[in-house]
Order: C-alpha cells, then structure tokens, then sequence
C-alpha cells in the first residue's frame, strides 16, 4: 500500500486500534505475536500478519512515536525457559490515532450519485 | 517442537532472517533476530497441540509473505545507515526475483489443486466419493491434506530459488581471495637455509595475503583471525548470557546513566547515577534496592590465541571489601566486584582456586568510589583452544555498588 505523507497504512491504523482495546482490557504492553494474535482474531483471519510485515510496521510506528517499546527484564524469560520478548506499548499519540481511525471507520461513506438511467 | 517438519520451517525463517540481517549494524540486526525468534517461539507454543503440518505451513507462509517488506526494511536501514549501494540493490533485486518466483509456484500449486474435483466429476464414481470426501474435509476446516501434497514442490521451489540465487551474490561480497586454498596473512618472512632469497620473497610482502598452494619459500605464517564480539548489549537485552543471583537486584540493560533500568529495584536512598553506555546506545549495569550478589556468566569459545578487551566501569556507596567469596550475606563487609575466567565446571560462585582460572579485574579496599568507563585488557592465549567461563560477579553489603560493562571482545593477538 502507498503511503501518504502523515497518513497511517492500513495495517498500521489496525495496530493502532487494536491495541488501544488491549489497553482497555487491561493490558498495558504486548509483544509482537500477542498483537499479530490479536489482529487475527478481529479480523476472522486465520493466517497471521507476516513476520516482515508486523515488524515492519511496528518499528514504523514507534519511530512515528505512536508506540514505544522495551525489552523485558532478562530474568523473566530466564525464568521461563523462553526468548525475550520485546514488548509494545501505546503512547498518547497512538492512543489518539487508534480513536481517529475509530470515528473515521463509523463515518457514513459519501453517497455515490445515482447513475443516470441510459436511454434505450 | 519435536516435529521434523516444525524444525524445518523454523530452520526456514531463522536461515532468512540471518540472511537479511546479514552484515547489518549490530543492533539493528540483533534487535531483529531476537524479535523473531520470540514470534517463531509464541507461535510454536501457541500451537502447541495443533496439526503440526498446519502450523508448519502457517509459519513458512508467514516467512513468504513478509519476504518483501523484510528486504524493504533492510534497505530503509541501509539508506538510514548510508550503505545503501548498487551491489545491494542487486542483490535485493536478486531476492525479490526469488520471492516472486516462490510465491507463483505456491499460486500455480494452489490453482492446480483447486480445479482437481472438477476434473475428477467426469470420471468414475468412487474418485468423485474421494473427492467430495476431500471437500468436505476441506469445508470442516481441515486442510491439512491438500497442503501437505504441495509441500515437497514447494519446499524444493523455496530451495531451489533461494538458494540458487542468492549464494553466488552472497559469495560475492566476500573479499576475493585467489585460488581455493586456506587463506593465510604474511607476518614475516625468513631466508632459506643457504641464506640466498628465493624468488618468490619478492613477491609476497609481510601484511600481505595469499593462498595455500606449493609455496618454494619457508615462511612464518598465522591463520587469519578476526575480532569476536562477545557482547556490546546493543540488542538491549542480556540474550546468550546467564544470571545467577541472590538478595537484592540484579544485571540489567541500561541506556541512560540517571534513569535506573526497573526504578523499581533501584535504591531511592542512593539514586542510580552512573555513565551513560560508553559505547553505542545500551551497556549492562547492576542495579538493586539491597545487599546482594548479581553474576552474569557466559561460556567462551577460544580458537585461537585473543587477548580479551571489556570496558569496566563503576559507582560505589560503600567502602570496598574483597574477602575471598561471593556471598553478601555474612558479617564482614563484602563490596567488590570482579570479572574472572572460571572452568565451565566450576560451581558459578565458586571463588576456589582451582575453579578460578584467572582473574581479569577486581576492585580492591581503597580503590575510589567512582571508576569511569575504561579499557581492560587480559591475554587469554593460554587457553586457546578452549571454552572457559567469562564472570562478572558484583556484591554489595554496606550499600549499592553498581558496576557495568559494555564492548567486550576478542582481539586477536599476532604471533
């Protein structure tokens, strides 16, 4: 997809939003699979949003500053025998971003003109 | 994942990702490697249970389809970087090529696949049974079948293209050696046994490089080595390195000297005041909010003769004191820090002394509070050819002492 300048793709707008309902659940930070997880399940989709493009699109955003990201603490990973995770969090911009796309997506779309019947 | 179509497609996506990130900054190409190596990770546990060939399929799908946007992002890195050259490009191209190549034998397997029943309703009625078995197989969600029947073509396709494509670009890039020989650096040259030089000293300088073949002069000549980082922390984590702790705190990464890396845990009475990373944007620090012992240990290959280089640095609260253990918990001060060489068998505390091979650095009562970021050097060339312990081992018990590290390598040294 093109992008258009300060315009969010569509992946990214979904990110966005999906996030900000993670926040409204409760959780604060994710990571990138918990994400991708995420998006599936919303979508209906059973194939994930691909390794390239997820982080992709992720760094895209937290270079945009609409999210920010750490690694977990060593230990816990340590603790459960498992990679660290780099975990995501929502920033106040991404936060307002996720509601613009919001009230964006219950816009009516622009009625199309009727088309003019054709003379026989 | 004990599955040996599982191993594969994870091998697959490991084997890209190395490539792709191949050559690129340290940080960025770590950072990324360990992001998908925790995704490759969450999804085998998520599917865990699931039909394996599906899951298989889903993660090498997965890899395909984000083929294009994982070049796309290695060249954004590379314009940021300033490297983005022609010979890249080229070989993004040459990647692209393949990727396309894969994604219209998967499209042309599928399309194949689908007009199957078709074709089969002319025939007799019991292959039109197995299809319609197939169908609704299909529609129950189960498709693991027809999937597992494309997956030789494809597996031999990505192989194929991949591999065939990229290897003699990747070849490409390397320094062009002549001949097929062992390469070998030119330290020095000595005369032949009658003290007349031969021919072929005239040619072959001390600094230069040739090739292994029936070289007519006697020469002292040293395998090529590079340096090996072990460790500059620029992934932001402490990946490949084992903690051991007890009490209080613990090793962490850290890019700013006046933000505590998990406030926390860090002591409000003494706030955490340290060096900013000496080098790159993160470094490893300790960090606590009581008496403690924080040891990070790793094992290190040694294949030839390196003199070891870390950057130490340190900020103390208390009064040093090194009595010969690493325990916080007893009655007299323990305030030291210390980086040894310890057996690989060795308990990992253990200060005794035929655990401890050698000792690299250690503070020392009197030593002063504040150590700021700075070079220490250590000749491991005793034990080349073999794996030893690096320890970094900090303990406080009259208030926190935290210690970092960061840029630690092996230099290799010449004979």
């Amino acid at each position: 997809v093109r992008r258009k300048p300060g315009q969010l793709v569509p992946l990214e707008t979904a990110i966005c939003v999906c996030a900000a309902n993670l926040r409204r659940n409760g959780t604060l930070e994710f990571h990138g699979y918990e994400i991708a997880k995420r998006l599936g399940n919303e979508n209906n989709r059973r194939l994930l949003t691909a390794y390239g493009t997820l982080y992709r699109a992720l760094g895209r955003l937290e270079a945009m500053g609409l999210l920010q990201s750490r690694w977990e603490d060593p230990q816990i990973p340590a603790r459960e025998n498992r990679p660290g995770r780099r975990m995501y969090t929502l920033t106040a911009a991404g936060k307002t971003a996720a509601q613009e796309a919001r009230k964006a997506a219950r816009e009516p779309m622009p009625k199309r003109a009727a088309r003019r019947p054709v003379p026989a | 994942m004990s599955s040996p179509l599982m191993r594969l497609a994870v091998s697959c996506v490991r084997g890209w990702t190395r490539l792709y990130t191949w050559r690129m900054p340290p940080a960025s190409r770590q950072t990324r490697r360990a992001e998908i190596e925790s995704d490759v990770w969450e999804s085998q546990s998520d599917a865990a249970g699931d039909h394996v060939l599906g899951s298989a399929l889903h993660i090498l799908l997965r890899l395909l389809i984000g083929i294009p946007d994982d070049l796309g992002w290695r060249a954004e890195q590379a314009a940021k970087a300033g490297t983005l050259t022609q010979r890249s490009i080229a070989l993004s191209a040459r990647v692209a090529g393949a990727a396309l190549f894969v994604c219209a034998l998967w499209v042309i397997d599928a399309d194949a696949g689908r007009r199957r029943p078709a074709t089969a309703a002319a025939g007799p009625a019991a292959v039109v049974d197995q299809e319609i078995e197939e169908i609704m197989a299909m529609r129950a969600g189960n498709v693991a079948l027809p999937a597992g029947r494309r997956l030789p073509l494809l597996t031999a396709g990505i192989v194929a293209t991949v591999g065939g494509s990229m290897l003699p670009q990747l070849a490409a890039q390397l320094p062009p050696i002549p001949g097929n020989g062992p390469a070998f650096e030119v330290l020095s040259i000595k005369p032949t046994p009658t003290g007349l030089a031969g021919p072929t000293q005239n040619q072959i300088q001390p600094g230069g490089r040739f090739t292994a073949t029936d070289t007519p002069v006697r020469l002292i000549i040293g395998q090529q080595q590079a340096a090996i980082l072990i460790d500059d922390f620029e992934s932001g984590t402490l990946a490949n390195w084992s903690i051991n702790r007890n009490g209080a705190g613990g090793w962490f990464v850290y890019a700013n000297g006046h933000t505590p890396p998990e406030p926390s845990r860090s002591d409000p009475n003494v706030p955490f005041s340290v060096p900013d990373p000496p080098q790159g944007k993160f470094a490893a620090v300790t960090d606590m909010n009581g008496p403690g012992t924080r040891i990070l240990y790793r094992e290190v290959r040694l294949n030839g003769r390196y003199m070891l280089h870390v950057t130490v640095f340190y900020v103390n609260a208390g009064e040093f004191g090194s009595p010969e253990t690493l325990a916080y918990d007893i009655n007299e001060t323990n305030q030291q820090f210390r980086i040894d060489l310890v057996g690989t068998s060795a308990p990992v505390d253990s200060l005794a002394q035929g655990d401890v091979l050698a000792n690299v650095f250690h503070t020392s009562p009197g030593d002063p509070d504040r150590r700021e970021p700075a070079d220490v050097t250590f000749d491991l060339s005793r034990w080349q050819g073999q794996t030893v312990r690096l320890r970094l081992a900090s303990v406080d018990n009259r208030g926190p002492l935290r210690v970092g590290v960061d840029s630690i390598r092996l230099e290799p040294i010449a004979r």
